[in-house]
Formats: structure tokens, sequence, C-alpha cells
């Protein structure tokens, strides 16, 4: 879960938590999630880019009734069949709280063991949730799981959480032990679901997904809030915002005050988000929920919640499934599961600094790498100030 | 001459922490199963306080005093211990030998040592056999003076313990006149986890005593593959059992723990033996679990002579019938004082941070909690030989 430390969020401000403050009920994704590096650069604007600008010239009563129209809108349709049946949510928003919105974030699903919450998942249809391989070891046998789709606080029932037991567990057969490769697994449910304002799919992302660095996406989940210490009653589905990190400078960042003898690969088929400076991350029964990124109006399943060094250390960001690298194999395994194509919205910028700047810290810099340091600072400085104003 | 000269029986325990388990030695397990059912007979009479023992210690003192008994004396202490000291000496030893080995790296002390009134005349075979294999060394003291005898051998036992136990004889114990020896068994144990708890984790959290009050207590916490398992007893009350090994890999920790916070320990304590024990050990599996336990400290220090005059050793006691003629011929002797005084620390302290394979620990789903957040039964074991150092219940940490 996200960390309780994210309740600290004040003491690093994200442009994320500036736009929240304004936000009252809108569809997500808010353009608030508009990476790092979007704005700027001396490159034709993408479509992404434009549609944001255009977002921030409205002023806010009218946006928030553009909102609520295409909520009505999507509703009446229902949910089948319609291109923007998966992705979607109404979002009432609460500021800076750790604590999600009831329905905020309908693709959530509890996975439990024997009537203990032990992973996330997330639903991508009427009746398939997608989820960590790890979540079901070999010797536990799929009778004794249930999904819990629809919930908010774990401990309270309401009337629109429905449980299923599941069908069938698919792993994926390359998953071997934690860390490697393959921590992906399809669950179908005993039957299907109908969609509600609180239990809805997130689309998927088709093979050639790319989403840019430093896009701000939301990890969700139930699990512990820092290392050893479980989430209180009445648990309440946890949100946090993380930026993409890359795997190669995830990569680069693990390798920082390595132990020889446990490495630590983020693999191929894995990305990472989170800070560099830790202190808010997933945590333990956070794996198998989803990393949801927002891209024009939509949320997409970039990641699935898999593994991490602790909780929220520095350095040790969070490391989930690159579901995109598992579009033809999910498509394969249920043919009705479609991923979508996710409009390239942004070259992704190189984010090394992420990693390098930490070698440039500790070993002070000479004069002639000021530059390259100050550089990045300053356009980040520069990217920021546009949400002010807003 | 109808001389009768008690003397005190001291068995000394202290342990910073652990349990032990069952071994391939079975005569180890006897020994320490005598000490467990004395376990049974205290914690009847104390059902809320805070027990400790040494189930070992136990077996040592009772297996010296046997080399010095004889006739019914001797032959009550064989029917409890179900052996006779003599017929496996060397068997003893060697268990003796196997506990302190440095091989285990988990720091154990074992010392045993007879305090004799200066001028006392003891049978020769009684200090041969008892250096031989309890390893136990015979000092002169003059009970005469009872504080500064006393203090001798009290300073003799926190030497041996390293500090940790201390007063354990008080001079009122010593009859200056009538007391002729001393026997004293004490046992240190420092040890190690084999993984350690982080000290950021340890918080405090709450504790529900045996008295129904909710105490907030420091507990350490950890995210770790132990083996553990569950069990019920023949009346159908479960409870679930871990192993937190100490470094050495020889010495473990076990912790037992009713399922449901209704069940009292004392409902499971009438079933645990060194077969129970061993059970465990042969159930339980590797668990990737959340393990939550109270940081504390217990020190118990108990008379040993009600307990075991209800298992059936009661000659030794009575001035009338006790019969150590094989320590002495010049003097009726008897047991007068039968004390052992034990300590345990818990604490973070372990050699590495994570268990050896750290790999499977990164995952993030959720694994199982033990959470030892109510009265709870710790053993602590020397697995090679099955030898239970120290046992406990803690009802209040």
């Amino acid at each position: 879960m996200p960390r309780s430390c994210l309740r600290s969020q004040s003491l690093t401000p994200a442009p994320s938590s500036l736009w929240s403050r304004h936000l009252d009920l809108a569809f997500q994704p808010h353009p608030r999630s508009l990476p790092l590096g979007a704005w700027s650069l001396p490159r034709a604007p993408g479509p992404w880019a434009m549609a944001q600008r255009m977002r921030l010239g409205l002023r806010w009563p009218e946006a928030v009734a553009t909102a609520l129209l295409l909520g009505l809108f999507q509703n009446g349709m229902g949910a089948e069949g319609s291109e923007a049946s998966c992705g979607v949510a109404v979002q009432a928003r609460v500021a800076g709280g750790s604590n999600a919105s009831p329905g905020h974030w309908p693709w959530q699903v509890s996975i439990n063991h024997d009537g203990i919450h032990v992973c996330g998942g997330s639903l991508v249809s009427e009746q398939w949730v997608l989820s960590a391989a790890h979540c079901f070891p070999r010797d536990y046998h799929k009778d004794h799981y249930e999904v819990k789709l629809g919930a908010h606080e774990l401990d309270y029932y309401n009337s629109q959480v429905e449980v299923r037991t599941v069908a069938q567990v698919i792993s994926h057969p390359s998953y071997l032990q934690e860390g490697s490769e393959g921590d992906i697994a399809l669950l179908q449910l005993s039957s299907p679901v109908t969609f509600s304002r609180y239990i809805r799919p997130i689309c998927l992302p088709a093979a050639n997904a790319s989403f840019p660095n430093g896009l701000q996406c939301t990890v969700t989940g139930w699990g512990h809030v820092a290392p050893s210490v479980s989430l209180q009653a009445p648990r309440p589905l946890q949100k946090l915002e993380v930026p993409l990190i890359s795997r190669e400078t995830c990569n680069c960042l693990y390798n920082i005050d390595a132990k020889p003898n446990e490495p630590h690969v983020i693999q191929q088929d894995m990305v990472c988000a989170g800070y560099v400076n830790g202190g808010k991350d997933a945590c333990q029964g956070d794996s198998g929920g989803p990393l949801s990124c927002p891209v024009e109006g939509l949320w997409y399943l970039a990641g699935i919640v898999s593994w991490g060094d602790a909780c929220g250390a520095p350095n040790r960001p969070g490391v989930y499934t690159l579901t995109s690298s598992y579009a033809s194999w999910i498509h394969h395994q249920v043919a009705e599961l479609q991923p979508q194509v996710v409009p390239q919205i942004q070259e992704s910028e190189p984010d090394g600094d992420l990693c390098s700047n930490y070698g440039a810290l500790n070993s002070a810099p000479a004069q002639g790498w000021g530059w390259s340091i100050l550089l990045p600072l300053g356009l980040t400085l520069g990217l920021l100030r546009p949400w002010h104003e807003h | 001459m109808n001389w009768h000269f008690p003397f005190v029986l001291v068995a000394t325990v202290t342990l910073p922490s652990v349990c032990s388990q069952f071994n391939p030695l079975s005569l180890e397990e006897l020994g320490s199963d005598t000490g467990i059912q004395i376990f049974n007979q205290i914690v009847k009479s104390r059902p809320h306080d805070n027990i400790v023992v040494s189930p070992h210690g136990i077996a040592s003192v009772l297996g010296m005093l046997q080399l010095g008994a004889d006739g019914r004396t001797k032959k009550q202490l064989t029917t409890v211990m179900r052996y006779g000291v003599n017929g496996v000496g060397k068997v003893l030893k060697k268990i003796n030998k196997a506990i302190v080995s440095k091989k285990n790296k988990d720091i154990v002390t074992v010392a045993n040592a007879v305090f004799v009134k200066d001028g006392f005349k003891m049978e020769v075979p009684f200090v041969t056999r008892n250096r031989d294999v309890f390893q136990c060394e015979v000092r002169n003291v003059n009970f005469e003076d009872p504080t500064a005898a006393c203090d001798s051998v009290n300073v003799w036992v926190r030497n041996e313990t390293r500090g940790m136990i201390d007063n354990l004889l008080s001079p009122d114990l010593l009859d200056g006149v009538l007391t002729r020896l001393v026997l004293v068994n004490a046992v240190y144990f420092k040890g190690l986890w084999k993984s350690r708890f982080q000290p950021e984790n340890t918080k405090k959290r709450t504790f529900v005593a045996a008295d129904g009050k909710s105490y907030q207590v420091p507990m350490l916490a950890q995210l770790s593959v132990f083996r553990c398992g569950s069990t019920s007893t023949p009346s159908d009350l479960w409870y679930n059992f871990i192993e937190l090994p100490y470094h050495g890999e020889s010495i473990s920790m076990l912790i037992a723990l009713p399922t449901e916070s209704s069940t009292p320990l004392s409902a499971i304590i009438p079933h645990i033996s060194t077969k129970t024990i061993d059970s465990w050990m042969n159930t339980m599996v590797p668990k990737r679990v959340q393990v939550i336990l109270p940081k504390f400290t217990a020190v118990a220090q108990t008379d040993l002579k009600e307990p075991l005059k209800v298992l059936g050793i009661t000659e030794m006691f009575d001035p009338s019938k006790a019969n150590f003629a094989k320590i002495t011929r010049s003097e009726n002797l008897h047991v007068s004082h039968i004390l052992q005084k034990a300590k345990i620390e818990v604490s973070e302290d372990g050699t590495k941070a994570s268990a050896a394979t750290t790999a499977i620990l990164i995952a993030r789903s959720s694994p199982p909690w033990f959470i030892v957040d109510r009265p709870f039964l710790f053993f602590i074991r020397h697995n090679p030989t099955g030898a239970v150092l120290f046992m406990g219940q803690i009802n209040k940490p």
C-alpha cells in the first residue's frame, strides 16, 4: 500500500497535489498527470500536450460541467462495446489525503486467500481480473481464493460490493520466484459482474504502448502503510501518485548500495515508479494491484504491483510488471481481452539524471559538471510554474 | 545420630532469548521432559505470572543429586527421570559437551558447582563422576559465616552467567551450623537472531495480558521466512507455533500461541512435552511470514521443591528419610532448598538484516501474520540434542 508517509506530502509538494486542490468532480484522468518534460520542449506538441493546454484554458466551472456531461453519457451508454468502456471513473477528489474516494478506482479488486486479503488485482472485463503471479503460489488451490469487487473499506460490507470465487487462475509460465520475469496472472471470476459506478474495468495497454518517464500514475491498494505496519481498520483503499521511472534508471538506482549477494535486477518486462528519496511506495499487500496511468482521458493499466526492496527505501522505487509486454499473452489466453492502443502522447525524455545525480551529489561535482546538473533543475522548476498558476 | 545437614541446591539459569527443539538423542529429551513436567506443576500454582525455567538445568541438578543418592531416594529420582545417570554417563557427557560446543556460535555456558563446607569429607566417586559427566567443580566455602558464603556463591554465579543472574542466594537460606553443601547449576545463553529485527520496525503495540488488560509494549517486527505450523490438543484446542533460529543454526526459539485468544495457556501446557516439540519440528514448514513479537526481559526465581514433590521426588527433602550416602557416609544429608533463577532477554539483536534468501522477500503480496500479542509459551532448544535450555510462559511482557 501506499505508505503512510505519503500523508506528509506537504513536505515534498508534487504538482499533482496542487491540482487536486482545485478539482471537485471531474472525469479522470486529470490533466495533473502531465509529466515533467511534457511541456516545453522544442518538439512539436503531441496530441496529448495540446489537449492539456486546451483544458488549461477552460475555467474550472466549465471543466466540471463538461465532466459531468461525459459521465452521464458514459453511464447511459453502458459499458460494453464502446471504445471508452474501460479506464473511466467518476472521481470525487480529496485534496492531499491518502485515502482514496469510493468509486475512484473501480477496477481495483481485493483478492482474499482463506478470507484474508493477500493481494490486489485489476478488473479488465466482466469476468477477468489481472493480478500478479506470485499471489498464487503453486501449492495454493484456487478454491481458497475470493475476489472482492467494488470495495472501498475492506472492513465494511456495503451493497456495492460483489464477491466472486475464482474459476481459473492462469499464471504466466515464466514466473519462477520473487523478482523473476512473468509476475502476471489472469483470474477468471466464477460468474461475470455487472459494471456499476464502483465496478468498472481499466484499459489494457497494447504491446506498443509507451508511457513516458515521469508520467504521474497512481498506485492503489490495501497493503501495509509501512514495513510491518498493516493498514488500520476500516482499511480504506489507499492511493498514491508515483512518477514512472525507466527500467534503465531503475536498475541504476537498485545498484546504489546494493548487496552483492542479493542482486535485484529490473527485468525487461518490468517498469518502476516512485521516488528516489523514498518515503512513498507500494508495500506488502499491494501486489497484483494496478498502477493506473492516465492518457487522454482514459486510465490504462501500465503496471502491476510486483516487488521492491523493503518499502519506500531511498533509491528503491517500486517495481511493477509492465502490462504492455504481456498484451499478446493476455489476448492469446483470453481472446475477449483486447488491449487498447495507447495514444502516443509524447516521446519519453531520458530520466538518467535521477540516478546520476546521486553520484554527483556524493562526489562534489567539478565545475564543468555544474551545468549539466543545473540544467535539469532549471527545467523542472520551469515546468512546475504553469501548475502554480492554475 | 540424628544430624541432618541440609544442603541448598541451586540451579541458576540465564537466557537472553531462545528456545530449543528435539533431537536424535532421546536421553536428553527425557531429561528436558522432567523439567517440562516441573514447569507444568509450577504454572498450575502461578497461572498468571511470568515463569522461566531451564528444563536442561533441572535435569542436570537432578542428575548430580542422583550420583550422590542411594536407596529409595535414588529410586525416586531415577523413576521420575527415567534414567540412571551411572548407566548413561558417557552419553550425558557427550550431550553436555555438545550443548556448550563452540560450534553453536550462540553462547551457551553451563556451569555446575558444589560448594562444600570447609573440611567436609565427600566420597571420591561422587566428586569424580560429577566432574566427568557434568563438568562440575568443587569449591570450599565457610558456611559458618552465611553472609560471606552467600556472597562467594553469588559472585561465582554472577561470573558464570556474565552478570545476568545476581543475588541467587540470600544469607537466610544458609544455616551456619547445618549447611554442608550448596549445589549450583547455572545456564547462560546469549543468542543473536539469525535474522535480525530492524530496530526501526520496533513499535509499541497492544498486548492483552492474562489479566485481560491491554498494555502498550514495544514489539519487534520482521517480514521473513520462518518455519511455522499449527496443531491441536487432544481436546481440540488449536495453537500455532513458529521457530525463530539463532545465528549458529543449532539453537532456536520456539513460540507457541493459542489460535483463539479465548484459549488460556493453561489449556495448552499439559499437552506439551519433548515429544510434542519433536512433532512441531517435524511438521513445521518454511513460510514467508510477518512476525510481531514483544521485546521483553523476564526474570523468575522458582523453588522447585514443591513441584518435585508432586512428581514423586519426596524423600530427598525429608530429614528422616533422605539418603545421600554416596555423597558422604559420615553425616546424614537432605536437600533443604532447590532454587532456580532464570532470566531471558528478547531483543532485536541478530547477525544479519534478513534471512539468507532475501530474494524471496521482495514480493508485495500480503504475508500471513504471526502476532504474539497475548500470553504465549516459549522454548529455547538446542536442536542437535533436543535439550530444552529454557522454557517459559509470558503473561505480560
